[in-house]
């Protein structure tokens, strides 16, 4: 029964991707969705919980695109883990610094995430860094800044410097 | 350092799923690309399938919502285009029935708009858009396509008031075509538009029709009237009650034609 949330979040990334991705994009601008999903879930629940819906998510996510299966298994699964170990380590209580975490984590997302795609050359990748990557971080940051300030102590209750 | 110690310090159940995950990812992103398309295609089918179908199904309906949007602008068009055409139609029927009218001789046919309807319970005068200017004068005759309909009563340099035949003081000279009996049209809104002066021993039958006589100069000769519908022969009293049926339609008057004498 604990699953079910996460599964319907991971239907919810899905749908996301194949119907609103595009109608929610401003110019260049997406919503790195599946990134701030795990980040989410990395930042409010236990580490095993984020771990394996990280790994889910990055799965939902790649089954797109098969050519690159597990490369967003694999980047979502450290991001996971790393946010968790952020979590553990650092005060993060403000909603600020929960803020700034997110923003980090969207770059050690959407870097890997640029370089599977932008495999041609360095020229390539740069481009798509700085047309696709840096609007959808700024994008999905504000975004997520914007849910953390409204639901910060109602929906989404930091948990203390957790255990896991 | 502090942060290893709590890294790796975590309990083996923590590790093993932290392996696990991490060991399965690399095996997904090593694996051959016909296991990755098919693992693609068993899980796409699962989590995107029913959503693509339902964006098509949406998009299918804005498309159908904009067709709809489409269509009804092309019906409204079309109404229209069909309401001129009719329209077009029922004048181009008049103007037949115009062709097939011969004017009097002597006399040629000016076509006049109405441009107001007066008259309580049926029409009895019209104003129409020729004046002096276009070289009317009073009581020159005016006909619908079907038969007289009345007379210039007044005239002004732009406009004319038309006296109708269902106007009292519009009075016709006329007789029966069959049998040449004269008599004289009149109106009231009792009796409707009937034919009086005609001597009980004149022939007159039901169904005669009734033509201008020529008779006073008023109206040229032999332009129709009507048809005679009713026919008493009063106990007392030297002339027939003769109803008529009007040869125009006085309520659906639509273009009226001025005759007007050649010089």
């Amino acid at each position: 029964m604990r699953a079910i949330p996460y599964l319907l979040c991971l239907f919810f990334i899905a749908f996301f991707y194949t119907n609103l991705s595009d109608l929610l994009a401003i110019g260049p601008a997406r919503i790195m969705l599946v990134a701030a999903a795990v980040l989410f879930v990395a930042l409010y629940r236990e580490y095993l919980i984020s771990l394996w819906f990280a790994c889910a998510a990055g799965f939902v996510y790649d089954v797109r695109d098969p050519s690159h299966l597990g490369a967003h298994m694999l980047i979502l699964a450290i991001l996971s883990i790393a946010t968790s170990f952020a979590r553990e380590h650092f005060n993060l209580a403000s909603i600020r610094s929960q803020i700034i975490l997110l923003t980090i984590g969207l770059i050690l997302y959407a870097v890997p995430t640029t370089l599977i795609y932008g495999t041609s050359g360095v020229t390539e990748f740069w481009g798509l860094l700085w047309s696709w990557a840096f609007p959808s971080i700024i994008y999905t940051a504000a975004l997520s800044a914007a849910v953390l300030v409204l639901f910060s102590g109602r929906w989404l209750k930091f948990p203390n410097q957790a255990g896991y | 350092m502090d942060w290893r110690i709590s890294l790796f310090s975590r309990d083996k159940r923590t590790h093993l799923h932290t392996a696990i995950v991490l060991i399965l990812s690399v095996l997904f992103l090593f694996l051959g690309p016909q296991f990755a398309a098919l693992t693609g295609n068993v899980f796409t089918t699962l989590f995107y399938y029913p959503f693509f179908k339902l964006r098509d199904k949406v998009s299918h309906l804005a498309a159908t919502a904009e067709d709809n949007v489409s269509l009804r602008t092309s019906i409204v068009e079309l109404t229209t285009k069909l309401q001129f055409y009719d329209e077009a139609m029922q004048e181009n029927r008049r103007l037949k029935l115009l062709m097939e009218f011969v004017p009097p001789s002597g006399y040629r046919v000016l076509p006049a708009k109405i441009i107001t309807v007066s008259g309580v319970g049926i029409p009895n005068t019209v104003q129409i858009n020729l004046g002096s200017d276009q070289g009317l004068r009073e009581n020159f005759t005016v006909i619908d396509p079907r038969g007289v309909a009345g007379r210039v009563a007044q005239v002004t340099p732009a406009h004319s008031m038309v006296y109708l035949l269902t106007e009292p003081r519009c009075r016709v000279s006329a007789r029966v075509k069959r049998s040449r009996e004269l008599g004289i049209i009149r109106f009231s809104m009792s009796r409707g538009m009937f034919l009086d002066n005609v001597p009980t021993q004149g022939d007159v039958r039901v169904g005669d029709t009734i033509i201008s006589s020529g008779l006073g100069g008023l109206f040229p000769e032999g332009l129709i009237i009507g048809t005679v519908i009713d026919l008493d022969t009063p106990e007392r009293g030297f002339f027939f009650d003769i109803s008529l049926v009007p040869a125009v339609d006085f309520n659906a008057l639509e273009e009226l034609y001025v005759l007007v004498p050649e010089r």
